[in-house]
């Protein structure tokens, strides 16, 4: 399983960022960073696709809970796209699904 | 304000009362006392007192032991809109006047109230029913779910008056004990009722009476009928045991224990409340006992009996209200009537085997083996109508016991499945002419969590196609008796031992990051040789991620502390990783030579965020445990499972979900 990668694309849409690997401390710590920077030019919107993600330790979700933080305090607009099933079960069990938009 | 006291003295309760009327404050008082004490009458007092003041809070009186909560309300809110309200147990006064949008949205709510939402019901209930003006709510007879509910903020000023059983007392409200009459109160309240009843008050009779089940207006009450029965003419020509038959009767068909016996025995389907008022008025002799215990649960109705005080559970002891009036008997033909009943009843319990065989019952429906699993697929079960993990409890039915099977309920289950759920099980062991269908169907709809996750099943041991066009029609699924044969035949596993076909891999590794991943790289091995069912494998792999984080933490930490922040790890600072795995089951146990585990608060971006970790251990696992002694600290988990199925090709239709 190997580390996270955070890739960013622009699209039509907005920003995507693609998580890549295991969500785990180091790369809690790695998105936090590339998210706060973004935020910094206050983006409309947010997404962050999981769509390559292996897999999210409780770790990765507390860094998760300060990204959606972070952007509510930025007024944009967070989504999560493409996460798998067994990683959405953990969000929905962490309420992360009640803060923001989680699509499979 | 009026000072609410703790404990009010008969002599006293209408001076309280009459306070009351001058001073409304908001807050949840619970009137505790035992049965029969007065408090519905207390609770009236009030209730009519503030009924006659136009200018106060408006009166709202609801019992909702008597039935169907939102129903009830309904019925007599409507009842009350159309003027045809004559005795009601539920009353609006005054400004309850809605309409029929309004009667038309409390329906719709309503539905939801009588799902156990009593929360949302007692909001609406102050909105709707006193237009804005400070309410005074009448709770008799309440559970401690409705208290707590009525206690709820409601946005106007609300007070709660309840009243119930000392056992059942909210931890949020004020509680007031409603005290037995004195001595010198039960005497002239005797006195009067004998002479308005025409015979002499026995005072003797009077204070052993007293002595034997409190100083209840009730209780007195009763005493000078039956002492005013005893005097008629037509009394005096029976024998000693014809007139306790007869005094028990007439009492129960007039008297004020009749009214408070029919109340308790209300909640009894209609066989049950005969049996009940046959014993209740005369007794049961050996005889008849056998004939009701083919007929009706006799343990159940007595045991509903004693929750309602109405006798004690040695059977001959005080508390015995059917003994307690019986006080016109002699005293020696009332012991040796109870003696007997009590070693018939006795005997015929020693007699019963079959509820040692309902414990084994549940134990095998509790952890089904792959063979049982196999063999209900073969009789046209599909896997997602048996649970996968179940606690069962076992009651008995006439003739059997109904079995209730929970399944495991962390996430949401295949659409359909009773995982989450509910497997109603109805054994019936002696002849099915009497076939208990529509009890049973009630039974279990009253604990069914998800009308969608519920499976009803029918097992004869005496099987006939009556029995079986009966189970068809009303939608339960008639399952071949030989599904206990195979639960209670299953070997019993000796301690220490795991699973048949289990298998064990014991890693050793470094208490440092990432190394959670080769722990779920072997378990994904051992997932993947046993066939287990994918969620339940991403579940499984999930928790154990959790537990070497959590072990990994605290080697950190005891290195940072140790003054190790680097370097190759010492065997002292290695967890080790057991999993243990079959087809059935697994457990894993993760160990770490740290200090005791304590659960710490979160701090989210750092490496202790403990909370969600263990929350996510406890939802996705069966059991989690911790252990911790000189040598470190263990964390247990376990979840069981079934053998891997094609979950979306089971899919059948079933004819065992229906609901009325």
């Amino acid at each position: 399983m190997s580390k996270l990668q955070v890739v960013s694309k622009e699209t039509e849409g907005g920003t995507v960022l693609y998580l890549r690997g295991y969500l785990n401390e180091s790369g809690g710590e790695e998105l936090e960073r590339q998210v706060n920077e973004l935020l910094r030019s206050s983006p409309a919107s947010l997404t962050l696709d999981f769509s390559g993600t292996a897999m999210v330790n409780s770790i990765g979700i507390s860094f998760l809970l300060e990204v959606i933080e972070a952007a509510q305090q930025a007024n944009t607009l967070l989504e999560f796209v493409n996460v798998p099933e067994d990683i959405g079960e953990l969000f929905d069990l962490l309420g992360i699904s009640s803060k923001v938009p989680v699509r499979p | 304000m009026t000072a609410v006291p703790a404990s009010i003295p008969r002599r006293q309760a209408l001076g309280f009362v009459q306070s009351l009327k001058e001073h409304f404050s908001p807050g949840t008082r619970y009137l505790v006392g035992p049965p029969r004490r007065g408090k519905t009458d207390l609770l009236r007092q009030m209730y009519l007192l503030q009924a006659g003041d136009p200018d106060g809070p408006v009166p709202i009186w609801l019992q909702p032991g008597a039935g169907p909560e939102g129903e009830q309300f309904l019925a007599q809110l409507i009842a009350f809109r159309e003027g045809s309200l004559t005795t009601p147990s539920l009353t609006l006064d005054r400004s309850a006047l809605l309409s029929q949008a309004d009667v038309v949205a409390l329906d719709d709510f309503l539905h939801d109230a009588s799902r156990g939402e009593p929360e949302r019901f007692f909001a609406a209930l102050g909105r709707w029913a006193a237009g804005g003006k400070p309410v005074c709510l009448y709770l008799d007879d309440v559970s401690p779910a409705w208290l707590r509910a009525a206690g709820a903020p409601f946005g106007i000023p609300v007070a709660v008056w309840a009243a119930g059983l000392a056992a059942a007392s909210p931890r949020d409200a004020e509680v007031i004990s409603l005290e037995e009459l004195t001595t010198r109160e039960a005497t002239l309240l005797g006195e009067n009722l004998a002479r308005l009843a025409g015979v002499e008050y026995d005072h003797e009779a009077a204070e052993g009476f007293c002595a034997y089940v409190g100083r209840d207006p009730f209780a007195i009450s009763c005493t000078v009928r039956c002492a005013a029965r005893r005097e008629t003419a037509s009394a005096r020509a029976l024998t000693q045991e014809e007139h306790f038959a007869a005094a028990y009767v007439d009492e129960l068909a007039t008297g004020s224990l009749g009214h408070y016996f029919e109340s308790v025995i209300a909640q009894l389907d209609a066989r049950e409340r005969e049996f009940a008022r046959e014993w209740i008025a005369g007794g049961l002799d050996a005889r008849r006992l056998a004939a009701w215990r083919h007929r009706v649960d006799v343990e159940t109705v007595l045991a509903h009996l004693r929750r309602a005080e109405l006798f004690n559970q040695g059977w001959v002891a005080a508390r015995d209200w059917a003994a307690a009036t019986r006080d016109a008997v002699p005293q020696t033909a009332r012991a040796r009537m109870h003696a007997r009943l009590l070693a018939d009843f006795t005997a015929a319990r020693q007699a019963d085997q079959d509820a040692s065989l309902f414990d084994r019952i549940a134990t095998g429906l509790r952890s089904l083996t792959p063979e049982a699993r196999t063999w209900l697929a073969e009789q046209g079960i599909p896997g997602a109508r048996v649970p996968q993990v179940c606690s069962v409890a076992w009651e008995p039915l006439p003739g059997g016991a109904l079995f209730l099977a929970f399944g495991s309920g962390s996430g949401a289950a295949a659409a359909g499945g009773v995982n989450g759920g509910l497997l109603a099980v109805a054994l019936i062991l002696g002849e099915d002419a009497a076939l208990p269908l529509e009890q049973f169907r009630q039974r279990v709809m009253a604990c069914a969590p998800h009308p969608a996750r519920l499976e009803l099943w029918l097992v004869l041991r005496h099987p006939t196609e009556a029995s079986a066009a009966r189970a068809r029609e009303a939608g339960v699924r008639l399952v071949d008796y030989e599904i206990f044969n195979r639960l209670i035949a299953r070997p019993a596993a000796t301690a220490g031992e795991g699973p048949a076909g289990a298998e064990e891999i014991v890693l050793q590794l470094p208490l440092a990051p990432d190394f959670e991943i080769a722990a779920v790289r072997v378990l994904d091995h051992l997932l993947e040789r046993h066939r287990v069912e994918k969620r339940a494998a991403s579940q499984v792999r999930i928790a154990l991620v959790e537990a070497c984080l959590n072990s990994i933490e605290h080697g950190r930490a005891a290195r940072r502390k140790g003054g190790q922040p680097g370097g190759a790890a010492t065997p002292a600072e290695m967890m080790e990783v057991r999993l243990r795995l079959s087809e059935e089951e697994v457990t894993m146990m993760v160990s770490n030579p740290g200090p005791p585990f304590q659960p710490k608060e979160k701090e989210p971006g750092s490496a202790l965020a403990r909370g969600h970790g263990l929350k996510i251990m406890h939802s996705l696992m069966d059991s989690v445990s911790y252990e911790s002694d000189l040598k470190g600290t263990r964390v247990v988990l376990k979840k069981r499972f079934s053998v891997s199925e094609a979950t979306a090709n089971d899919e059948q239709a079933t004819s065992g979900i229906q609901r009325n």
